[in-house]
């Protein structure tokens, strides 16, 4: 971790200089180092080690209702690099001018300092390579049919200092880790496998202590060799806490996105606040204030404080999620959600930790009155397009007159945001803080770390797709 | 105060023990871009990176450093250091016979943004009249990457890969019916054409405008190249280093025997003028061709960078590239592309009496690449009979195993490839023709 700018608040002054320009409607200066470690592994050998440290930054102007947006390597000709951002930001200038600003908000001055429990940065590459070798073994000699297993471990540490020429001045250090560990099972029927995944904002504690979790992903995937496709088709669907939280990423929160409303009265006229989209204990919101988890975020990268924001309440749109740019557009307040993967990238609005909370159904009652429904556990991702989403559980089994029969491959849940949001019939008690080592991909800008923390949920109807018969 | 800048060095400074091997690259990489997207403010880009990255071998071991600021020096004690605990390799440099040495000159105009400003208008006032409601996005963008390499074997050599590439689409949203299209188109040579983009667009959206119900069934179905990219990214898989390292890949015993239909070739092609990742040498140095990994069906090739290569006893063919800048080089195609066929697009559509068109995806990945098996929403989905477009299809899932379906499943092989660009789910930019494949699974949600 460099220590030798962690409390030179001279970065600060200097830049504050540099953004009071007067010849723009806004200017944002960030400057980052960024200091990555990344382990894989393949069975009992590290396949690769990576230390690196990006430093660098950008400049976004706004002028005329047009960004001038400049990223660059280095902390060297800042002056250069604002002048080129106005001048793109002219360049464009009769493209679409509006002479529209952004949101006010107040600035800000804060110095934002890291609070670890274990901090990844202090354990050696060697240390934790002999964790992920360790969990390879663990796997490796849990059943005959385990091939392979690889791992993955990473650590970002970020420093960033940004100002604006709205007296906004933040010095913010963040950290993420997270990784994961796969297990690939292989004998004359085909293929399967099963992964672990871990993800922390302040802990490299959560790398530890992971042995029966791995043993039961080998085993898992030992289990899934023989077993058959899903049968495409509609059924009642029970999906864990990881996939629920999953669910509520993609299905949802891609859609409270402002900057995918913006512009669109068709949607718009969809997602209009006060409209009823759920069962009526159905409560979804973002936060970015739940320390430790990926998604934790008390300051955004346009400067602005993070706000727990309800999307569905009581079944209930009111919310969504904003950058200044939005809120501006929409009349309403910036949310904190503005987010930027690196100093390569503008922000953009982004989810954080996302999160269904907890209803009043026992996981038992969920499976109740099915008499033929799946079972899905886990996630290996998700996509939607607004309207549709599709997600892929790790784990599917067969829903028999209440009873978890047998297992599935291939269980691929996918169906209509609006009516399978209306189709929610259960809210499980279960509510689980998942953290995950994935990430989320929008606009080239992947993987940002979010994360989501949900409890199961029964869903009527749900479509699956499969080849099985 | 604020002084972190690049070391000065030169790449040709670097000195090796004779003990070692090594190489040594500087990659610069710019881009410049506008977008416009409907409702909010345009953008206008440019982005400019450094990577140095050094690679020390000795010992049958692996030390490795990169950097956007570091001297040479500094890059080859942290690689030299790396090796300690660095990882085992078989590894060895390329001997690099020659070639162009720095500077290149960026090909970059200042003026080339009044044409981009012009494309990207152009189309984006033409998508707009699609319907008062629908929402457009158009980007252009010009990417370049200049390399200059080095080698402990006293190889030295520079490249340029540079490209064009313009993204268009939009929606528009009724009820809550999602109705979008959108495409791309790649150039090596100037910003590619935006009425043919439009036009296709245009059409797309037209089909569109009418619904269409199906039953639950199986169908035939033409895999327009978008989604036929992602019936090849489980083969890409299975030809790849890692997994056949790992003892992963079904295939590791089949080079030279069938393991796709005979109307299926898939060629690593780094000489295309217009491809991403055309250009003299791989990022490992070693000098690129055209090379055939599925020919007719049989497998030729597999995809290997060098310490693949060496692991498994092949020679390198230059297939080592960085999926980002500041990444490791992984094993990876140049530019991916599937020879075309012999069919027209109005002969594929006719083949049978009635056929769906596919051309969006969502979840169109595979759970498990080796296994293949993929199941995703249709959200761009036409039925067609006797040729004539009858409407769009909602609410369907399409699955099938990609290996079955580029084996026993495949039809026919469109004429007409397109560019796909590098994406977040592909290793590899491909140049892909739509394929027609039968007895598709579909489950509709009536």
């Amino acid at each position: 971790m460099p220590q030798d700018h962690a409390a030179d608040d001279g970065v600060l002054a200097t830049l504050q200089t540099l953004a009071m320009r007067d010849d723009v409607d806004e200017l944002e200066i960030r400057l980052e180092i960024n200091e990555t470690t990344q382990i894989d592994t393949l069975n009992d050998r590290i396949t690769r080690q990576i230390h690196t440290v990006d430093v660098g930054g950008n400049v976004r102007v706004l002028l005329h209702g047009v960004y001038g947006f400049v990223h660059f390597d280095g902390w060297d000709n800042l002056g250069d690099h604002v002048n080129e951002a106005i001048m793109l930001a002219t360049s464009g200038y009769g493209v679409h001018s509006t002479g529209r600003t952004n949101k006010e908000v107040s600035g800000i001055r804060l110095i934002q300092r890291l609070a670890l429990k274990e901090n990844p940065l202090a354990i050696s590459l060697d240390t934790k390579g002999a964790v992920l070798l360790h969990y390879a073994d663990v796997a490796r000699t849990a059943h005959p049919t385990i091939k392979s297993v690889t791992t993955r471990y990473f650590d970002r540490y970020r420093h960033l200092w940004f100002v604006n020429n709205r007296g906004s001045a933040i010095e913010q250090e963040k950290l993420d880790l997270g990784g994961n560990i796969v297990v690939v099972a292989r004998d004359r029927q085909g293929v399967a496998q099963r992964g672990v995944s871990f993800g922390s904002s302040n802990d490299f504690g959560v790398v530890r202590g992971l042995e029966d979790e791995v043993h039961e992903a080998a085993m898992t995937a030992a289990s899934l060799l023989d077993a058959p496709e899903i049968a495409g088709g509609e059924y009642t669907v029970v999906v864990d806490p990881h996939l629920a939280g999953v669910f509520a990423h993609e299905a949802f929160g891609h859609l409270s996105e402002a900057d995918g409303q913006v512009g669109d009265p068709g949607l718009l006229a969809q997602m209009h606040l006060g409209r009823n989209f759920g069962p009526a204990n159905l409560h979804i919101y973002d936060t970015g204030r739940d320390a430790g988890s990926r998604g934790y975020l008390p300051v955004d990268d346009e400067g602005v404080s993070a706000e727990d924001v309800d999307l569905i309440k009581d079944g209930v749109l009111v919310g969504r999620l904003h950058s200044r740019e939005t809120a501006s557009r929409f009349g309403e307040t910036p949310t904190g959600n503005a987010r930027a993967l690196h100093y390569r990238f503008p922000p953009i609005v982004r989810m954080r930790n996302t999160v269904i909370a907890p209803g009043d159904t026992t996981f038992e009652d969920l499976f109740q009155g099915i008499a033929k429904g799946i079972y899905a556990k886990g996630s290996l991702g998700g996509q939607t397009n607004g309207e549709l989403f599709t997600f892929l559980a790790a784990e599917a089994y067969l829903i028999e007159d209440g009873q978890v029969t047998r297992p599935l491959r291939n269980a691929v849940l996918t169906g209509n945001v609006f009516s399978t949001l209306a189709n929610i019939s259960a809210v499980g008690n279960d509510f689980t803080r998942y953290e995950s080592g994935g990430g989320c991909g929008k606009a080239g800008q992947m993987p940002l770390p979010v994360s989501h923390h949900a409890p199961s949920l029964r869903i009527e109807r749900c479509l699956v797709g499969g080849r099985g018969r | 105060m604020i002084g972190y800048r690049r070391t000065e060095g030169l790449i040709g400074e670097v000195r090796w023990a004779p003990d070692e091997m090594g190489d040594a690259s500087e990659s610069h990489r710019q881009t410049w871009s506008l977008t416009m997207q409907g409702g909010q403010a345009p953008m206008v880009r440019h982005g400019s990176e450094y990577m140095r990255s050094v690679r020390v071998m000795k010992n049958g071991r692996l030390g490795m450093a990169t950097s956007r600021l570091d001297g040479w020096d500094d890059l080859q004690r942290e690689a030299r250091d790396a090796l300690r605990h660095g990882v085992e390799v078989a590894m060895d440099v390329s001997d690099i016979l020659g070639g162009r040495t720095m500077p290149i000159v960026s090909r970059w105009d200042p003026d080339w943004l009044s044409s981009i400003d012009a494309t990207v208008r152009a189309v984006y006032e033409g998508l707009k009249g699609l319907s008062p409601d629908f929402r457009p996005v158009v980007t252009v963008t010009y990417h370049e990457d200049t390399v200059e390499m080095v080698t402990s074997r006293n190889g030295r050599t520079a490249w340029m890969r540079g490209y064009w590439e313009l993204t268009a689409g939009g929606r528009q949203v009724d009820g809550t019916d999602f109705h979008g299209v959108s495409g791309a188109r790649l150039s090596g040579h100037g910003i590619p054409d935006g009425q043919k983009l439009l036009d296709e667009l245009q059409a797309r959206f037209h089909w569109g405008r009418s619904h269409y119900v199906i039953q639950s069934g199986r169908y035939p179905v033409v895999f327009l190249p978008p989604v036929a990219m992602g019936l090849l990214n489980p083969v890409l898989a299975r030809l790849s280093g890692p997994a056949l390292v790992a003892g992963n890949s079904p295939w590791e015993d089949q080079q030279g025997l069938p393991v796709l239909s005979t109307a299926i070739s898939v060629v690593s092609d780094a000489t295309l003028p217009e491809g991403p990742r055309s250009g003299p040498f791989d990022d490992e140095g070693t000098p690129t061709a055209t090379h055939t990994l599925i020919d007719k069906g049989v497998l030729k090739h597999f995809i290997l960078d060098r310490d693949a290569s060496r692991r498994l006893g092949h020679e390198p063919k230059g297939m080592g590239y960085r999926g980002t800048l500041n990444g490791p080089i992984q094993a990876a195609p140049a530019n991916v592309t599937v020879t075309p066929g012999p069919s027209t697009w109005s002969e594929l559509l006719r083949r049978f009496p009635g056929v769906l068109i596919l051309n969006g995806w969502i979840g169109g990945r595979p759970t498990n690449p080796m296994r293949g098996d993929i199941a995703g929403n249709a959200s761009d989905l036409y039925w067609v009979e006797k040729g004539e477009v009858m409407g769009r299809v909602k609410n369907a899932v399409v699955s099938v195993n990609a290996f079955d379906a580029l084996r026993e499943q495949l039809i026919d092989v469109g004429n007409d490839p397109q560019w796909i660009a590098q994406g977040m789910m592909q290793i590899a930019p491909g140049k892909v023709p739509p394929v027609l494949i039968d007895q598709v699974d579909v489950a509709v949600k009536q």
